[in-house]
């Protein structure tokens, strides 16, 4: 194997975090190499530096056989380096040809751009990977995992050596992923080394020829695809630690003598939804699980009051509600868990114990004057109870970790002893430790009564912990699963909207 | 350890207390350097006088600048509610009570129209407020063209000349105000929702603080503690000009930042917004005593206002 790119000893530190720590790796020529690593592990740094973005504080990159001594985006991308990241950044109104070919020069005699010839070079390029797709069209009307493979194909528009795809498929549905793997594939095999990131296991054991894994800004090992044998495995690298009970399923038990604690019948907001009907009972997770744009964000701010429905009605404990407010909402024991921890989640600024008593002023000061030794112990015994690690209670959350951001949320909404809670991807961007703290919570308050709506992007997630799950497409419900039927087949399937419907149970 | 906190802790005084420090300065370089015309209990006295009469418009500003909002009406408030006041005192012969009863509803009906088009219907404050400083300086102009420059009756200039133990009663009245206000915006739930809606509207959204309304009251406040003080104005002058009150928004503004109330919302306090008044008065009281030319005050307020915003964005904005 030739070696195509090898970094020596890279550290860069941002202020007091170090983001790299010695890191020393290498990618052969015409291999798939992944970086696994969790959030913060460095593995954003260490693509801004192979692709010129950052410069490191200390070490060496050999790309190619030299040594680079200068670097930046320009560059980088001249000898041979091109990255797509994992937001698009496509011309969404321009055509696929011209996406293709941003900033090429395909001029004719008089120095206009000769669009024929771009779109027969585009027409090739497509032909090549087995796309049918038209070059003509415009990049806004394509499924996104066809802005996706554009995005791609215009990476690779200049014939790079190392191709680095930043978590492609965070956004696409399974069979648009195996569509994208077998582009990659065929990359890989005309000779390109591909440099990938993701924290989807199963995908990385599918995809690659070796696995970097990366922790907390330092190079842990690297793997050949064949020396590992269970997902665990990684995740043990990851994370240094077992955690308990991850991914693993759980078993689902039905308790006989539970009650509804929330009815929405026939909700309905013009020109988004219509008849929106299911049931929140006590003691359950009621996951909701939707793609991107499949309205499962617009239904749960219909039901907290953030925003009006027009038609039908929500009934808590059997009181019925026409129109609802936040407010309202958290009068009837229902709180909010937003997935935006800087803006609508918590008050940067502001004490930790001021952020623990907000929804709950009312309530616990009933002489409306606040009493500080009062606010200070409930805040304490949250602290402690959602073990989060804070100086003291008059830190602000802006000094906080992401995780312990999160956990404070989460103190806030436990805070106000919640019947329901709806919880807002409660994990996002949050390191697994943390993850598991969350989820452990959210199983405790479930199992103290309370009806917990989860809705979550990460399939895992739901499947661990739900009870039942609604699977939203289009702004409607596409269906129901309860128990054993909640696998990831089935909740892709109706979320992806295949045409053998699951019937509707219960 | 306690070395970094000891340094959090410094940092965090001087904030805290600058306007402490920069009010007592100013008041002992002008005691050294003029101690004949400045250091003089008459002189300070008329000055913490003068403060007390408008004390009161900068209390609801204040509310509304922690909460992130503004009203750069109050000034033409200020004015026309004591025009009203005098309008039906002297022209329709009402009794004084019954004028300011009267005037301070026309203020209630201020603050509820900016209430109503800030919030509800989403309009910029600064925009709105902006447009009803105007307007409302246009029906002031109109009231003192009735009024013709006409004092007011002694029953109603004897208000703000009311003395108790050789005290005016509203330097009585501020001193007990701060008292009681400072104490609601450090230990009252509803006052600490202020705080909350200024340091993050979506968040005291989601956790079921009426936001709409501590806005909309606030705006009232607001409008309200401006018609105090213009009556308190009207009285002690005796009569309204069409420029009453003119510049009184941005003055009071900048008191406030430069008392740690910051226009991006979530800090302020009512004391220390006073203390910035005392020190604005201070500067313009020193300027008269160093014989500067009184054509300058708006100038150096302006100058004054820039520095205090400039501060205030980079301590507050950028974090």
């Amino acid at each position: 194997m030739v070696m195509l790119l090898d970094l020596q000893d890279i550290s860069k530190t941002f202020g007091p975090v170090k983001a790299l720590d010695s890191v020393t790796f290498s990618v052969n020529k015409g291999e798939i190499h992944t970086i696994l690593g969790e959030n913060g592990a460095g593995k954003t740094t260490l693509m801004k530096i192979i692709s010129g973005n950052i410069k490191p504080d200390k070490g060496e990159i050999i790309f190619d056989g030299s040594k680079i001594n200068k670097s930046n985006p320009r560059i980088m991308k001249e000898i041979g380096v091109a990255i797509v990241y994992q937001e698009l950044s496509i011309f969404e109104n321009l055509t696929v040809y011209e996406n293709i070919f941003p900033e090429s020069d395909f001029k004719n005699k008089i120095g206009l751009i000769d669009k024929h010839k771009m779109e027969k070079e585009a027409q090739k390029k497509l032909k090549l990977f087995d796309l049918d797709i038209d070059p003509e069209e415009k990049v806004e009307n394509l499924p996104l995992a066809e802005q996706q493979i554009i995005e791609i194909l215009r990476a690779i528009s200049y014939d790079p050596k190392l191709l680095i795809l930043d978590e492609p498929t965070s956004a696409l549905k399974k069979k648009e992923v195996e569509k994208l793997f077998n582009i990659i594939t065929k990359l890989k095999n005309s000779g390109l080394s591909i440099l990938y990131i993701s924290h989807h296991l199963s995908e990385v054991l599918q995809i690659s020829d070796r696995i970097t894994i990366l922790k907390d800004g330092a190079y842990v090992k690297t793997l050949q695809r064949n020396e590992v044998k269970a997902e665990d495995q990684l995740i043990n690298l990851m994370v240094g630690r077992n955690i308990e009970n991850l991914y693993g399923k759980k078993k689902y038990s039905l308790r006989k003598d539970r009650k509804i604690f929330m009815k929405v019948k026939n909700l309905g907001k013009e020109n988004l939804f219509k008849n929106i009907n299911f049931d929140l009972y006590e003691r359950e997770i009621l996951g909701i699980y939707g793609l991107q744009g499949s309205g499962r964000l617009d239904l749960m701010k219909l039901i907290f009051g953030l925003d009006s429905f027009d038609e039908g009605y929500i009934e808590i404990n059997n009181n019925k509600f026409k129109n609802i407010t936040p407010n309202k909402a958290i009068d009837n024991g229902i709180v909010y868990l937003n997935e935006n921890r800087k803006d609508g989640g918590l008050f940067f600024n502001m004490t930790a114990c001021e952020n623990i008593v907000c929804p709950v002023l009312e309530n616990i000061f009933k002489n409306k004057l606040i009493d500080r030794e009062k606010m200070n112990n409930i805040t304490r015994s949250l602290i402690e109870k959602f073990n989060i690690k804070i100086p003291d209670v008059n830190s602000k959350p802006k000094q906080l970790s992401g995780g312990n951001k999160q956990k404070l949320m989460a103190a806030i909404c436990f805070g106000i002893n919640p019947l329901c809670l709806i919880a807002n991807e409660p994990t996002r961007g949050i390191d697994v430790g943390a993850k598991a703290d969350i989820h452990r919570f959210l199983k405790d308050i479930a199992n103290e009564g309370a009806g917990i709506i989860l809705i979550s992007s990460e399939l895992p997630e739901i499947i661990s912990l739900s009870d039942k799950v609604l699977v939203m497409k289009n702004y409607k419900i596409a269906g129901k699963l309860i128990g054993e039927q909640i696998i990831e087949e089935k909740i892709v399937t109706l979320a992806a909207g295949s045409k053998n419907k699951n019937k509707q149970l219960e | 350890m306690l070395k970094n906190y000891l340094k959090e802790k410094k940092k965090i005084n001087f904030n805290e207390f600058t306007i402490i420090f920069i009010t007592i300065a100013a008041f002992i370089f002008l005691s050294i350097n003029k101690s004949q015309t400045f250091f003089d209990y008459g002189n300070i006295y008329s000055l913490i006088y003068a403060v007390s009469i408008q004390f009161f418009s900068i209390v609801g500003l204040t509310f509304l600048l922690i909460m992130g909002e503004i009203d750069l009406s109050i000034g033409s408030t200020f004015g026309l509610v004591g025009a009203i006041t005098g309008y039906c005192i002297l022209n329709l012969g009402l009794p004084v009570w019954l004028g300011i009863s009267i005037a301070m509803l026309a203020a209630i009906l201020i603050g509820l129209i900016n209430g109503f088009f800030i919030v509800k219907l989403k309009v910029n404050p600064i925009i709105m407020t902006l447009g009803m400083m105007i307007l409302l300086r246009g029906v002031l102009i109109a009231f003192t063209t009735a009024l013709g420059g006409a004092t007011y009756t002694s029953t109603f200039r004897a208000i703000a000349r009311y003395k108790i133990f050789n005290v005016h009663i509203t330097i009585i009245i501020m001193f007990l105000a701060i008292i009681i206000i400072q104490f609601l915006l450090n230990k009252h739930t509803f006052f600490k929702k202020l705080y909350y809606v200024g340091e993050n509207l979506n968040s005291s959204n989601i956790y079921g603080i009426k936001t709409v309304w501590v806005k909309i009251i606030m705006y009232v406040t607001c409008s309200f503690t401006a018609g105090i003080a213009g009556i308190l104005s009207a009285s002690r002058i005796a009569v309204t000009m069409p420029d009453t009150g003119e510049g009184l928004e941005f003055k009071m503004i900048t008191a406030a930042v430069l008392g740690g109330a910051s226009i991006y919302g979530g800090s302020g306090s009512v004391l220390k917004s006073v203390l910035g008044l005392l020190f604005l008065a201070l500067v313009l009281n020193g300027m008269v005593m160093f014989n500067i030319n009184p054509d300058w005050q708006q100038t150096v307020t302006g100058v004054i206002l820039v520095i205090a915003i400039t501060i205030d964005t980079k301590l507050n904005k950028e974090n």
